[in-house]
């Protein structure tokens, strides 16, 4: 067949398949200057071929990538490989008008004459990178919805024996005589145990689940009330409250607060060691209500200040390290925050701010 | 005045619930009989007619809803307690819309269910 000769010294063909091409092409000499622009560069910067030739390829890249550009590229004239399009770097281009955005590039190296060049291939891949990042989305939920159906099944798998286990605690129980003080004693600890297992797999289905919640004015007073009552106390704890609860309305969902406030003083019993102090200050403004639960226990250590509220981030040597992380999220689907600080020599000290109701007074 | 001692049937597909709350309701003076599913329960009541249905919301096969409704197309006062080991609202408000009595976390507040137990049937 003949290869028709015109193909390889026509220089306007030449100029009509370099400009046909989808990718963007530049031609960059040995000290970084353009020396040929496709019309897709064009396009795809924003500036005229004309604007771009003679110009130093950097005024393409975006200033925080700037110098190691430069590097890169001395680097690369030293020894020049063909580098083949995504090679897995993240690179961005910029635009005449200062905006930038995500490119895929491919470099091959040339000699026009006795002069060493690259020509560089260059994709807008702005499309490409947000379907991958709503791929990666959509994944990641229907991970955490595989998650809560497991998390389903193992509930129901875990909690059917440990009923039966404490079904049996109690017919024991009522055997008192044959059991004597040693047999009674096992059956409290079988009970408590029970109740520790049962409040692990609450706090699984609970992060797993995140359900919505049911605003209502609630009183603020009412809150904390049914709180303590729900922690169990022990004696040798001592609870103060403080502040102003009185009247005080929130809205917000009732069980949810109650569930954070609870875990924040089961944290602090067990920050205590079972015999301590904890108190419950709240304070308003105008459009909030801050609760705190501060005690007197050891604190929180400066390093884990901000990963305390991560999922399954725990310095205990019990638990599942999720209560944290479901009583930040329980306070922010209220409108809320949850944060927490280290008060020196006075131990740990949770806020969690909430929205006032507007009818308060 | 309505007898104390209940007539119960309980209702679940764990053989160790079965036994451990038959033991404990037994031992109360409750006379119990025991079924694996609906179908059994269906069965059953052929022989023994009970006050209190105490059944598990979700079981294999028929479920705890549909085991109470058959029931009580041929006992009317039938009265259900469901068991749950999801407790989520979906089936608290299931439960209710079918005229239970109440529905019971899994692991059971035996006094609370003890308790129930005893003062079905009276108005106070």
């Amino acid at each position: 067949m003949n290869e028709p000769s015109s193909l390889y010294t026509d220089e306007t063909l030449f100029h009509l398949v370099v400009d046909a091409s989808p990718a963007g092409m530049l031609i960059v000499d040995a000290s970084g200057k353009i020396v040929l622009a496709n019309l897709a560069a064009s396009e795809y910067f924003g500036y005229s071929v004309d604007e771009m030739l003679h110009q130093p390829i950097e005024i393409l890249i975006p200033d925080s990538r700037r110098r190691a550009h430069s590097t890169h590229r001395a680097r690369y004239m030293d020894q020049p490989a063909r580098r083949p399009m995504a090679m897995g770097r993240n690179l961005f281009g910029k635009r005449k008008d200062g905006s930038e955005f995500p490119v895929d590039i491919s470099l091959h190296p040339i000699t026009v004459g006795d002069e060493q060049m690259v020509l560089a291939n260059i994709l807008d891949v702005t499309d490409r990178r947000r379907a991958e990042q709503e791929r990666e989305q959509r994944l990641a939920l229907e991970r955490l919805a595989l998650l809560g159906q497991l998390a389903g099944g193992v509930a129901h798998e875990i909690r059917t024996p440990l009923c039966v286990i404490r079904n049996d605690a109690y017919f024991l129980k009522t055997l008192v005589d044959q059991l004597g003080q040693d047999g009674v004693e096992c059956v409290d600890e079988i009970n408590e145990a029970v109740g520790k297992a049962e409040r692990i797999v609450s706090e699984l289905l609970d992060f797993t689940r995140d359900p919505q919640g049911e605003p209502d004015e609630v009183a603020v007073d009412n809150l904390i009330t049914t709180a303590i009552r729900e922690s169990s106390l022990p004696d040798a704890i001592d609870l103060r409250r403080s502040g102003c609860e009185e009247g005080v309305l929130l809205r917000v969902d009732a069980e949810q607060i109650e569930r954070i406030l609870i875990n924040l003083i089961r944290n602090g019993v067990q920050s205590t060691g079972g015999e301590g102090s904890i108190e419950i200050h709240t304070e308003t403004s105008p459009h909030t209500v801050a609760i705190e639960v501060i005690d007197n226990g050891p604190g929180v250590d400066a390093d884990h200040l901000d990963r305390v509220f991560e999922p399954l981030f725990t310095t205990k040597p019990k638990g599942i390290g999720l209560g944290l992380a479901v009583s930040r999220r329980y306070a922010e689907r209220n409108g809320g925050t949850l944060t927490v600080s280290r008060q020196d020599d006075l131990g740990a000290c949770f806020r969690l701010t909430l929205p006032r109701s507007p009818a308060s007074p | 005045m309505p007898s104390t001692h209940k007539r119960i049937l309980v209702v679940d597909d764990d053989e160790g619930i079965r036994n451990s709350l038959s033991r404990i309701l037994r031992g109360r003076g409750h006379q119990v009989a025991v079924a694996k599913d609906g179908f059994e329960a269906l069965q059953i009541v052929q022989e023994f007619l009970p006050d209190l249905l105490l059944i598990d919301i979700r079981m294999p096969g028929m479920d705890g809803v549909e085991t109470f409704r058959r029931l009580r197309e041929n006992a009317p006062s039938l009265v259900a307690i469901f068991m749950t080991a999801y407790a989520d609202l979906e089936q608290t408000i299931e439960a209710t819309n079918c005229g239970a009595h109440s529905i019971i976390p899994k692991p059971i507040d035996v006094e609370r269910l003890l308790n129930w137990t005893s003062n079905l049937g009276s108005h106070t």
